[in-house]
């Protein structure tokens, strides 16, 4: 394989209070003034005393350090961190705008960056003129923009005012037709920052396609995002970067995970400082009332619910959760009067962000009586992946003009941990963690060609007799 | 086909700085196109305004100096002594006041895209002899009026504006990269030219200087370029003095090397500060 990019040990310093120091000439130039006239101590200038303070505070600060990775011909990289983890001065850099603090890069073919869409766009001149400067100042020359502009508009769907000065355009239209330059370019590697996200839905995903169309003719992308589903679709491999410093580089999937891991450990972390020391992120056992939790419920005084537990088969609670075991999540309620009719009990699930896993419908009901009663849902082995998950126990009456009687956001909260990995009989020698929310054992059979009637369908793979 | 290989470190990279810039033409000439099409889109306005404009100072300060004044004109109507000072005057003010804002009026490009950023000031320059050329059509009109005819000297004029252009552009460059740090540079730049109008000879001719002074005033850098430009219309021999126009070349070729050199110093930094 032929490497594209190369970045040994890039640092890129920036001087926190450059800006402090005194950027109007007129401060220079009071400076000059009070040293001229040879003020001491006790009537220096309040500039001078403000400058004084500033160089005792740190003054600079590495917006990226020590950061090294290397990109094959034809790879698409994302690059994913938290607002301030020194993306943009690595795109910066690679782009050649600004220059780095120390490091070296290399870089094999032509580089075009999209850092934004329409950069160079004047709102006097039309979109014929707009598109070919916007194609000059993205590098691309006067006849290749003439052979590409009959496409570029056509894909911008704004033909029929391609003779209007763009102020007159529609904040969509504008964008649509300076993305549409940017999907023309022809580079060997190409730098693309959060400009997927313009117009509407519908010209989002023309843009994807287009991006996609891109990357397949074997060039190398660096793209990066907020937007992990988006870099998970789009690249096999990310550089994930934190506080300047490049914390991982691998696989796309391994790095989404880790990258999901820090957002949750954040969030414990602010719970911890919010709740105290011995707050726990799970949940196998709870009573209401609790703080912690929140009950919601349209008919108050109509149900309570009082607790519960999620437990193994021999009845321990227990929140974490081998995946080759079965848990009972176990609901206490108490119907306080007579309802028009019997409650349907459901359980919602939710990875470790919020994103919906399933919701689960009961066949049995809750009588509509007054009394206690009890609600039992079974978890099979190997349903759940691996992973932490939240569940919300819901009781409903879906006649009803308003639905929810009672739930409980967050009743338990379980981690679904992965055994002996050498000893699953599915696993046939992989052994690295496995993506998705489930894990379900579906029958997968194989037979020789033809011979339909010998597939099993009792779940286990045929055994060679 | 190999493939060309580019080597991003933290030193300059002077190497192919010029050649990046050859390069890089093509986006010159969009930028200057660009500047041109927002100032004459509507040619026939663009074009008027830039005569008026010219054409309103020169009567007022032919009213002001020659007639209410009384400056002295040896003999040539006082309306072309104004004219012929006030030209390479504007030519001189406009590139100095243009090229010193390009590079905070293309902040946006500075930050987004990188190419050699000379080019900005370069292409942002092209308006301004544009607009130089359209307003020398009162030369013509004027000449006409008066009923002068040109002499062999006017063919020297092109290199006249040129040596305007450069003493303009050498301290526009030093003047745009210093004014991505220092703010309020550019507040300065007017005073300059209000004051600098008095200065030159714009609204008189030299020879309003007494003799014994004409060393002294020589020094101003301006003076040779006004008055070699006047004796390029005008064709009188007292309109010139030779040690004048030594200085302004003198003074042109320092300010564009200097300039460039200023101008590549702070250009690394302009993306961070901007």
């Amino acid at each position: 394989m032929t490497i594209a990019l190369r970045v040994e040990n890039l640092g890129k310093l920036y001087a926190i209070n450059q800006a402090a120091r005194g950027t109007t000439l007129r401060d220079q130039l009071a400076r000059g003034v009070n040293r001229l006239l040879g003020r001491g101590s006790e009537a220096q200038s309040l500039i001078e005393r403000e400058a004084n303070e500033n160089a005792a505070r740190p003054r600079d600060f590495w917006a990226l350090r020590d950061v090294s990775f290397e990109v094959e011909e034809g790879e698409r990289v994302g690059i994913i961190g938290a607002n301030g983890a020194g993306k943009s001065t690595l795109l910066k850099i690679l782009s050649r705008i600004t220059p780095p603090t120390e490091g070296r890069i290399e870089i094999h073919g032509r580089v075009a960056s999209l850092l934004e869409v329409g950069t160079g766009f004047h709102p006097e001149l039309s979109g014929r003129e707009n598109v070919y400067l916007n194609g000059a100042v993205l590098g691309m020359s006067r006849g290749e923009i003439a052979r590409k502009f009959d496409q570029i508009v056509d894909f911008s769907g704004v033909e029929k005012f391609i003779d209007t000065p763009v102020k007159h355009y529609s904040s969509g239209m504008y964008v649509r037709l300076a993305f549409s330059v940017s999907a023309w370019l022809d580079p060997d590697i190409l730098i693309v920052d959060e400009v997927l996200s313009v117009g509407d839905q519908a010209f989002q995903k023309k843009c994807e396609e287009r991006m996609r169309e891109l990357t397949r003719e074997g060039r190398t992308v660096l793209f990066v995002s907020h937007s992990l589903a988006t870099v998970n679709q789009m690249c096999k491999k990310a550089l994930y970067l934190e506080e300047g410093r490049a914390l991982s580089y691998g696989v796309v999937e391994d790095l989404t995970r880790e990258y999901n891991r820090d957002v949750v450990k954040q969030i414990e972390v602010e719970r911890v400082q919010e709740h105290g020391e011995d707050w726990r992120w799970h949940r196998a056992r709870f009573s209401l009332p609790d703080p912690q939790i929140e009950t919601l419920t349209d008919h108050p005084g109509a149900v309570e619910c009082l607790g519960g537990e999620a437990v193994s088969p021999d009845g321990e609670a227990a929140d974490v959760v081998p995946i080759d075991k079965q848990t009972h999540l176990v609901v206490h309620y108490r119907v306080k009067r007579d309802l028009p009719r019997p409650l349907v009990p459901t359980f919602n699930v939710y990875d470790e962000l919020g994103t919906i896993v399933f919701v689960a419908m009961p066949e049995a009901l809750l009588p509509g009586r007054a009394g206690d009663y009890e609600v039992r849902c079974v978890l099979p082995a190997f349903l759940l992946n691996e992973g932490r998950f939240t569940f919300n126990a819901n009781l409903s009456d879906f006649e009803a003009d308003k639905t929810t009687f009672c739930a409980v956001v967050g009743a338990f909260r379980l981690e679904v941990q992965e055994v002996d990995v050498a000893a699953d009989r599915r696993r046939h020698g992989y052994r690295a963690p496995l993506p998705g929310f489930t894990r379900p054992r579906l029958s997968i059979s194989v037979c020789p060609a033809g011979a339909v009637d010998r597939v099993n369908t009792s779940g286990e793979i045929p055994r060679a007799s | 086909m190999p493939k060309h290989v580019t080597v991003i470190t933290p030193e300059r990279r002077e190497d192919n700085y010029w050649v990046d810039v050859w390069r890089e033409r093509e986006l010159l000439y969009f930028l200057a196109w660009r500047d041109l099409l927002v100032r004459y889109k509507q040619t026939f306005i663009g074009v008027t305004w830039t005569v008026l404009r010219p054409l309103a100072t020169i009567l007022v300060y032919t009213l002001v100096f020659g007639i209410l004044a009384q400056l002295p004109s040896l003999g040539i109507p006082y309306t072309l002594i104004v004219l012929t000072g006030l030209l390479p005057w504007q030519l001189f003010s406009l590139v100095l006041i243009v090229s010193s804002e390009s590079i905070m009026a293309n902040s946006q490009l500075v930050q987004k895209v990188y190419f050699p950023r000379l080019i900005i000031p370069l292409s942002s320059i092209v308006v301004c002899i544009v607009d130089h050329l359209v307003a020398f059509l009162l030369v013509f009109l004027l000449m006409a009026w008066f009923g002068l005819a040109p002499g062999p000297q006017f063919l020297l004029l092109p290199f006249v504006t040129l040596l305007a252009v450069a003493c303009a552009f050498g301290l526009g460059l030093m003047a745009a990269a210093l004014n991505t740090r220092y703010r309020d540079l550019r507040q300065l730049i007017p005073i300059v030219l209000q004051v600098g109008v008095f200065i030159c000879p714009v609204a008189y001719a030299t020879s309003l200087i007494s003799p014994k002074w004409q060393w002294l005033y020589a020094l101003n850098p301006l003076v040779g370029v006004i008055d070699a430009f006047r004796w390029c219309i005008l064709a009188k021999p007292e309109l010139i003095y030779p040690p004048s126009i030594l200085v302004s070349i003198a003074f042109a070729t320092a300010s564009v090397i200097i300039g460039i050199r200023v101008f590549r110093r702070f250009e690394p930094t302009f993306p961070d500060v901007l």
